[in-house]
């Protein structure tokens, strides 16, 4: 039987690479975006909406479970950055980057924990970054939402464990998306310096991540965060 | 506050309850409107409750045709949880319903 995701950001970059992987693997995935996308299947439906808005995930799931009836995996990819200097950003900027990737990954997990606690279990990945680790400069904000995002992690998946829901968190290198390309290359070029393996990932590497997440044998497996990259 | 909505809420949350005690083996001989969710009192834990509480809200919205969460400010914001007993949680969720 096929296997139902839902992948937020699924639009461009990772949630892309990841919808049309899953669709060619013969499962449904459920995205969403703020803006609509091009790719189309019959085993794909996308809702536009704005993960920061609280009521999105309830929007996202009733069109999952009208067509498929259950949510095994969600993916919460969704997410947005900012390079600046502390000193430099603007609150609002702040304010946006915790709403679209903190407070979008918590909205979209409540809601969804909710039909995996009634369907007897699931799995949810969320994204962290290797920023977090590194403690780099310039990335402040957007490291302190998805340092928000391990904590996240760690604590709903001890107090999810117990209804079979297994919640973990990849953390890519800085791959080739939107997300870096505003990013200088000599900056990218510090941050690989600073990681074990020198090079830039790729979607097949966090794909590869994803998968081992969503494996029936990682059903042991929870609260944990893996890092691409080597740190 | 509709007395007959009372009554529907009152219904499923009774009915969920009685169903998900049977279900976990702790079968209640009698489930009313006192019957206790929180507390030393209840015969549920924090985990049991979580379940109960979203199958409530899971049967509510289907019931009423609605989109609402029994887990929102409203409710976590009380000097006196909702969630005490039957008649609290019902009529909690006739407040949301309006």
């Amino acid at each position: 039987m096929s296997r139902i995701i839902i992948i937020t950001g699924s639009r461009k970059g990772i949630g892309r690479y990841l919808t049309e992987y899953f669709i060619n693997n013969g499962d449904c995935v459920v995205g969403c975006s703020r803006s609509n996308s091009d790719f189309s299947h019959p085993n794909y439906t996308h809702i536009n909406c704005d993960v920061s808005d609280e009521g999105s995930p309830k929007i996202v799931i009733k069109a999952a479970e009208q067509k498929y009836g259950k949510i095994d995996f969600l993916i919460n990819n969704a997410g947005i950055a900012s390079l600046n200097h502390s000193i430099l950003t603007p609150g609002n900027t702040v304010k946006k980057i915790f709403e679209t990737n903190f407070y979008g990954t918590f909205y979209f997990s409540r809601e969804v924990s909710k039909k995996m606690i009634k369907n007897g279990g699931g799995k949810i990945i969320n994204f962290t970054t290797v920023a977090v680790p590194l403690n780099l400069e310039g990335e402040m904000i957007y490291a302190s939402s998805k340092s928000a995002i391990e904590k996240m992690t760690k604590i709903m998946s001890k107090e999810l464990a117990i209804y079979n829901i297994q919640i973990n968190a990849i953390g890519p290198t800085p791959i080739e998306t939107d997300l870096i390309k505003a990013v200088p290359s000599k900056k990218i070029q510090e941050l690989l310096e600073k990681q074990s393996i020198k090079k830039l990932g790729t979607y097949e590497d966090v794909l590869n991540v994803v998968n081992f997440f969503l494996n029936p044998l990682s059903n042991m497996i929870t609260g944990q965060i893996i890092y691409l990259g080597g740190l | 506050m509709s007395i007959e909505n009372y009554e529907k809420c009152k219904i499923i949350v009774m009915e969920t309850i009685s169903n998900y005690s049977s279900e976990i083996g702790k079968n209640l001989e009698l489930v009313d409107e006192n019957t206790r969710l929180l507390g030393s009192a209840s015969c549920f834990d924090s985990s049991d409750l979580i379940q109960i509480i979203v199958e409530i809200e899971d049967k509510i919205n289907l019931k009423f045709n609605t989109e609402i969460t029994l887990t929102d400010e409203k409710a976590m914001s009380r000097s006196t949880s909702p969630f005490i007993n039957v008649g609290t949680l019902s009529k909690f969720i006739i407040e949301n319903l309006k």
